[in-house]
């Protein structure tokens, strides 16, 4: 059970950042910076937090 | 030839070279270890902690020829070029995942390299060449584009030449780096990595407030670039292969040259190499958590494509007549970017962060290719029984070989030839993916499959590859849409794996045990 939630935290980074259809547009816009972009980037940081939880599950 | 040399930006870099020249000859006497042993020249003892494999890691993958070729398709294309960014994205929780076992039992079984684990665990020794080869095939092409990125910036600084004057500079960095790596082998890069790790940072850092605050903000600069490619596309009768946004063409091979590229990175021997020179596998863990890092860095580098086009940045006109600031190819935009919007000085500081990244991933992908062609090739075939000193001696020569050998393929091919093979590289590299990650958590395959899967992978990927134009990494082949090549080929490497592991059962002994592959109570 424990295992299987680490696989699913490793997972969802993977899938935000590949789903790409669906970021593919300009609007939200984020300090000029058109939503493409501005969330591919935000995205690194909110896949630390994800690797980390992972890591948490893991070592309890 | 050196008429129109910038003498200000010329001697920072300069400056910042010979810096970085002693640090590599002094590397040799930190975490002092006995160089004459292979683990000790090519794994740097494993005793690299959570910070220095940071440094390491980060100045080994993140290269001098990311930096100028990312924001080179960016000013090119646009958005294709961040595929980029959802790569290094996908690839830390995999390394997570992965790497930690990798290095427990390379680490128990005493393992200088994939292809040593391979044969471990498969013991098929055909397999295990095929995987040593794969990997020296790949890498070689891969250090001579750290040598274009070098290239492009020496050029930046005015330098002109002639024939085979126009690569001196480039030689002498090149034969000051070999001598550095023979005697230091991995301790080398690892500290010179520190220096050009924080020279990235700083130049990124301040072009990502400089630059934005001179062209009217982000908002300008996108705007810019926006009017470019609609421009563009004007000209070509609308029907944009560029812009903002991915057009509904390019999304799949977006997504699966992310895919494909993730997972072939870590194949490459200079990626293993670096993780398996930590000191525990809670430091490869620490470091997949804080590598992305290098990955905002790396977005941020990209968009210094769309600031080219804001600071108007445009192609050479072909007549010859002059232009300040323009570029004969995209790979030019980030050197052309630095001398217009920085005053030359921090150009001249942004240009040796460039070649220093240029020197730290050359180093480190001749030192892993060296370990493989040692252990994986002339051990097993040729000299079975070699002493670990006589293993050290072989694999510092074919470190300068291997130097040598990209040296020869700048001097004499075009650079598109470097390119096409850097490209086939990622193909061929992803192929070993069965045998080593699958490996990690089953001996379920034979070996005898995978090596079958391997060449199935291989002879496809390269002929999907091949264009009547040019190489492609994208074709519509059996996929119907876009689709990277290396993942396309590497499905029907699993596919044949798989089948014939029915029918092929191997015999062959495995060394390796589950315990191998989990933490050591120790480090838990």
């Amino acid at each position: 059970m424990r295992s299987l939630l680490k696989y699913l935290l490793l997972l969802v980074p993977c899938v935000l950042a590949l789903w790409t259809p669906y970021y593919n547009t300009l609007d939200p816009r984020l300090a000029g910076i058109p939503f493409f972009y501005w969330y591919i980037l935000a995205l690194i940081p909110g896949s630390v937090i994800f690797i980390l939880a992972a890591w948490k599950v893991d070592s309890q | 030839m050196i008429d129109h040399l910038n003498w200000t930006a010329a001697s920072v870099f300069v400056a910042f070279f010979v810096l970085v020249t002693v640090m590599g000859f002094v590397a040799a006497n930190w975490k002092s270890g006995n160089l004459d042993q292979l683990h000790e020249w090519g794994l740097g003892g494993r005793r690299f902690g959570s910070w220095i494999t940071w440094f390491l890691l980060g100045g080994d993958l993140y290269t001098a020829y990311t930096v100028i070729a990312v924001p080179a398709v960016v000013y090119a294309i646009g958005a294709y070029g961040f595929f980029a960014v959802p790569y290094t994205i996908v690839i830390y929780p995999f390394i997570f995942l992965t790497m930690p076992r990798l290095w427990n039992v390379t680490h128990k079984k005493g393992y200088i390299t994939g292809s040593d684990f391979v044969l471990g665990r498969f013991g098929n020794k055909w397999l295990e060449l095929a995987v040593a080869l794969t990997g020296i095939l790949a890498t070689m092409p891969y250090i001579a584009l750290q040598l274009v990125g070098m290239e492009k910036v020496i050029q930046a600084m005015g330098f002109q030449g002639q024939g085979l004057m126009a690569h001196l500079p480039l030689t002498i960095a090149f034969i000051i780096l070999a001598l550095y790596t023979y005697k230091s082998g991995l301790r080398a890069p690892a500290l010179i990595a520190f220096v050009k790790d924080i020279m990235i940072y700083i130049f990124v850092i301040a072009a990502i407030i400089i630059i934005p605050a001179q062209l009217g903000g982000y908002e300008g600069i996108f705007e810019a670039a926006g009017k470019v490619f609609d421009a563009r596309a004007h000209a070509a009768g609308g029907n944009p292969n560029q812009g903002l946004l991915l057009t509904s063409a390019q999304i799949a091979p977006f997504i699966t040259l992310a895919i494909g590229s993730a997972m072939a990175l870590f194949m490459y021997p200079h990626s293993m190499t670096g993780v398996l020179s930590a000191s525990t596998p809670n430091a490869i863990r620490r470091n997949a958590a804080s590598l992305p890092a290098y990955s905002l860095t790396l977005g941020l580098i990209a968009l210094m494509g769309y600031m080219a086009h804001a600071a108007g940045i445009v192609a050479c006109p072909k007549d010859g007549s002059v232009v300040p600031y323009c570029v004969t190819s995209p790979q030019d935009v980030v050197p052309q970017l630095f001398l217009k919007m920085f005053p030359d000085w921090f150009a001249g500081f942004t240009f040796a962060a460039i070649a220093i990244g240029a020197l730290v991933p050359a180093a480190v992908m001749s030192i892993g290719a060296a370990n493989t062609f040692t252990r994986n090739v002339w051990r097993p075939f040729v000299e079975p029984s070699m002493s670990p000193e006589r293993e050290a001696t072989l694999a510092k020569l074919m470190s300068l070989i291997v130097k040598a050998g990209a040296l020869v393929v700048i001097f004499f091919m075009p650079t598109q030839f470097a390119l096409d093979l850097q490209l086939l590289g990622g193909v061929w590299m992803i192929q070993v993916f069965p045998a080593i990650v699958f490996g990690l958590y089953t001996r379920w395959f034979s070996g005898t499959a995978l090596l079958i899967g391997w060449a199935v992978g291989f002879v496809s990927g390269t002929w999907l590859s091949w264009g009547a134009t040019a190489w492609t990494p994208v074709s519509t082949s059996f996929t119907g849409f876009g689709a990277y090549n290396g993942l396309t080929s590497l499905v029907l490497n699993v596919v044949v794996a798989v089948v014939l592991s029915f029918f092929f059962k191997s015999n062959a002994p495995d060394e390796t045990k589950p315990s191998d592959y989990e933490d050591a109570h120790s480090h838990a």
